[in-house]
């Protein structure tokens, strides 16, 4: 796996960078302004862009902006925003319409790095990562805004917020200590009650209940 | 002299009680003014009479024929100087006075001429005619001494033809002071008739001017008295201008008179003219409104206590028994302070509680001169005086001594003017004081949220970490002593107990999880200080953020205007916190089941409006459990520093709408 890092912060883009570097990921390029990373992006060709949100030359969402118009303009390009806070509009406009190929996480994640590279491995496959805090976000707001969620059980709504984060069912059972099985049950059972269109395509299902939850 | 005022704080009596009060000191002229000047003048008057003395002494003993007339002149030309000095001492800001002091002293100049000396002579025949330019002049300037631009033009014009031709003559007498050889006779007659025909016309012209003012006397001043005493002046000038001219052209070879006797004959008027000029400034009808000129200057230069200032009004108006009230916040008030009785309000109408109406006080002038005095009293009167802001003050007065009620409203409005300087006055401390315990508040604000944060830090996050160095170095210590054993150590677990052996993995899970945790709550304090949204998005992305986690149903109206254009930093966080604040209260306290919002920007205005259906009393909530600083205290503080308003409406059991309004213009 190719990686190009975008950070500001020194520390944090060296630890990284060796982290990465450890577990045998090629870090082609690390640039700290968000006006360098297209450049790196074209001249690297990597698997993944890793970037930051708030990074020069403006020090407010740079580094966001910067990923979304690399994400319109390679929509292969697997793409992870690490950030401090995590805010759900910037989930919203960073995922837009695809959820494939995109991750959007706490910096601190990185402290588990098992998780993360394996977040990093999903994404440059052009699966999903948000992290669960941004889901959390979703969850609570489409509470507030309508009562449909009341709907699911405490076990489903769990399933729900695994689905949204972009993982598997293997990946939601181990988590959950259910089987796969029991997964699928829940699965078909929160689509029948949001009346969502079943769909067996990974990412679809993801798109599926973001769109529900973010309406 | 008189003391300016006798007593200060007599507390006024009862309307319809005004029984007339002969108080002594309180005259009607304005002894208060120009106690310096009065000195000064007196001085010069003094030298006057003694210079004046000088002269008919010399002209008696050298027997200069005619000596008698002679004298009389002079004495005229002391008269004018000694009646100017009164009118001046009167009126020190009329110019009348000043004019009858220098007609005066030309005149002594003009009779100085008649003593045998080549000097003399020579400054005498210059001025000789220059007292009849002094009479045009204040006849022009009547009554206020001042001259408009087409009077002083003829005045100047009369100066030139008296003094100017007459410099030009004394230099070409055929006897005169020079010597012989500069004689030019026939110019000499040259330059005499050309004064006389320049004199003629700068005096038909004056007179045509006097009787144009004449006919404007009647439009202008309503006031009988004034248009009287105009009237009589401007005749009685006009036929004295005419009278010297004629005098020395048709009358003297008419009726054969000698020089002396034309001489004579021209004394007469001048000597009438210092009587009529300061008769008619002090005495004429202008007498009080020259009193009330004088009392706007006065309180140009004091600021008297409205007992003072009652005591002023009516010794410029000259009616002892004057009442004044006075409008304070709660009602119409005496001069010490005490409330006006209510018959007093309640007699005035309600229209004449209104404000003054848009189109200038003259309506309200109106309303406040048609009312004569409401009381049984039949020679009471009433004038209400209007201010910038309403009815300012009103006065009661006698009609027997005062006929014209505009004379009072006119003093009034003088006095008015003095009552609103105080009031803004006022106003302006109080606004200094609010602003500086507003300034101290601010100062307290920002400390106690320093505080706040410097506890929050220190009790909570800095405890996590302490906790977490602590099992970091007990996994040190377990390390050392066993170095060998990598999978099992004595290590101390969340219970604490260090007996307990435990998976050294585990522990280091625990470190890792108490570091997340630490983290957590350093970008929750961080994201409680200032939301990343607002720095990297603005002010509208971070209400909508802080919307999407707020745990009841919200209505929420946001209109950004032009997103373009920049909120300032300090605006957008304040709006900001608003926010914050009010939902956390709603939250918190109020047990609201709806939340209604508005945040609108429109050109340079930002208005924020949160809306709950909780129970209320946001006001004493805020102020029972907030410290200065926090809550909507604090707020309030933070909104007034940007010159914005927050306003709190919250019955009890009403629910709560909080207003915040704060300018944006970037």
């Amino acid at each position: 796996m190719r990686i190009v890092i975008a950070e500001d912060e020194a520390l944090l883009r060296h630890g990284l960078t060796s982290l990465l570097h450890d577990a045998g990921v090629d870090v082609a390029a690390t640039v700290s302004d968000a006006r360098d990373v297209a450049d790196a992006v074209e001249q690297t060709q990597p698997d993944l862009l890793l970037t930051d949100i708030r990074m020069p030359p403006g020090n407010t969402d740079d580094g966001l902006r910067t990923a979304i118009s690399i994400r319109q303009a390679t929509p292969d390009l697997g793409i992870m925003v690490l950030s401090q806070f995590v805010q759900r509009r910037y989930a919203v406009e960073l995922i837009g319409n695809n959820p494939a190929g995109v991750g959007y996480q706490l910096k601190q994640r990185v402290s588990d790095p098992a998780t993360f590279l394996q977040d990093l491995q999903r994404v440059a496959d052009g699966g999903t990562a948000l992290d669960p805090d941004v889901v959390d976000l979703m969850v609570r707001r489409a509470d507030t805004v309508s009562d449909s969620l009341d709907r699911l059980t405490g076990r489903q709504r769990d399933v729900l917020a695994l689905i949204a984060e972009g993982q598997s069912n293997a990946a939601i059972a181990y988590r959950l200590c259910i089987s796969e099985k029991a997964v699928v049950m829940h699965t078909s059972n929160i689509y029948r009650e949001l009346d969502l269109s079943h769909d067996d395509l990974h990412h679809r299902r993801v798109l599926a209940v973001l769109r529900y939850l973010n309406t | 002299m008189h003391p300016p005022v006798q007593r200060v704080n007599r507390p006024t009596p009862p309307r319809g009680a005004a029984a007339i009060d002969n108080r002594p000191g309180v005259t009607t002229d304005l002894a208060w003014t120009g106690r310096p000047l009065r000195s000064a003048l007196l001085l010069l008057g003094a030298a006057s009479t003694a210079y004046t003395g000088c002269v008919v002494a010399v002209l008696a003993g050298l027997r200069v024929e005619p000596w008698v007339p002679l004298a009389a002149f002079c004495m005229i030309g002391l008269a004018d100087i000694w009646i100017g000095i009164l009118a001046w001492v009167r009126r020190p800001h009329n110019h009348v006075g000043l004019l009858l002091g220098v007609t005066g002293l030309l005149i002594l100049i003009a009779a100085t001429s008649n003593i045998p000396n080549r000097t003399l002579f020579a400054v005498g025949f210059v001025v000789s005619q220059a007292p009849i330019a002094a009479f045009l002049h204040v006849l022009l300037a009547f009554p206020s001494g001042r001259l408009r631009p087409m009077a002083r033009t003829l005045a100047i014009a009369g100066y030139v033809v008296t003094v100017g031709i007459d410099l030009a003559r004394v230099f070409v007498l055929p006897d005169g002071p020079l010597p012989a050889s500069w004689a030019r006779p026939e110019l000499n007659v040259a330059l005499k008739t050309v004064q006389h025909v320049l004199g003629a016309i700068v005096l038909v012209i004056a007179s045509l001017l006097l009787i144009g003012r004449l006919r404007t006397v009647r439009r202008r001043n309503e006031d009988r008295g004034e248009r009287i005493a105009l009237t009589a002046v401007y005749v009685w000038g006009i036929a004295v201008l005419c009278f010297f001219p004629a005098s020395a052209n048709l009358l003297a070879p008419a009726f054969g008179w000698s020089a002396v006797t034309l001489f004579v004959a021209q004394l007469v008027p001048l000597a009438m003219m210092p009587f009529v000029f300061a008769g008619g400034i002090l005495r004429g009808g202008f007498a009080r409104s020259g009193q009330v000129e004088e009392l706007g200057a006065w309180l140009g230069g004091h600021t008297p206590a409205r007992a003072v200032l009652r005591d002023v009004v009516a010794a410029t108006l000259g009616d002892p028994s004057l009442t004044m009230l006075f409008v304070g916040p709660t009602g119409w008030l005496h001069p010490d302070g005490s409330p006006a009785p209510a018959e007093f309000a309640n007699g005035l109408d309600g229209n004449l509680m209104a404000l003054p109406s848009a189109d200038g006080d003259s309506t309200a002038s109106q309303s406040a001169l048609r009312g004569a005095s409401p009381g049984t009293d039949r020679d009471r009167g009433l004038v209400v005086i209007p201010g910038s802001r309403g009815w300012v003050a009103a006065i009661d007065y006698d009609t027997t001594i005062i006929a014209n009620p505009r004379l009072v409203l006119s003093a009034g409005k003088v006095a008015a003017l003095a009552l609103e300087r105080d009031r803004l006055t006022v106003e302006l401390l109080e606004e200094r004081e609010h602003l500086r315990a507003s300034r101290a508040r601010l100062v307290e604000a920002t400390e106690q949220e320093r505080r706040r944060i410097a506890s929050e830090l220190h009790d909570g996050l800095q405890a996590r970490l302490v906790l977490v160095a602590l099992r970091a170095g007990t996994l040190v210590s377990a390390t050392a002593t066993n170095p060998g054993v990598h999978l099992v150590a004595a290590g101390t677990g969340p219970n604490g107990s260090a007996d307990s052996p435990l998976d050294l993995h585990q522990a280091v899970v625990h470190l890792r999880a108490d570091l997340n945790d630490s983290i957590a709550e350093l970008r929750r304090l961080v994201q409680g200080m200032m939301p990343a949204l607002l720095m990297e998005r603005g002010l509208f992305a971070a209400a909508e953020d802080l919307l999407d986690r707020v745990p009841l149903a919200i209505d929420v109206r946001l209109h950004e205007g032009d997103p373009t254009t920049e909120i300032p930093a300090s605006v957008a966080s304040t709006c900001y916190f608003c926010l914050s604040e009010t939902i956390a209260n709603t939250v918190k306290h109020a047990s609201a089941t709806r939340l209604n919002l508005s945040l609108t920007r429109e050109r340079d205005r930002l208005r924020l409006q949160v809306t709950d259906n909780g129970c209320g009393g946001a006001t004493r909530r805020a102020t029972a459990t907030a410290t200065a600083g926090t809550g909507l205290v604090g707020l309030t503080e933070r909104v007034e520093a940007l010159s914005g308003t927050l306003s709190i409406d919250s019955p009890v059991g009403g629910g709560t709408v909080i207003t915040v309004e704060l300018p944006c213009a970037s």
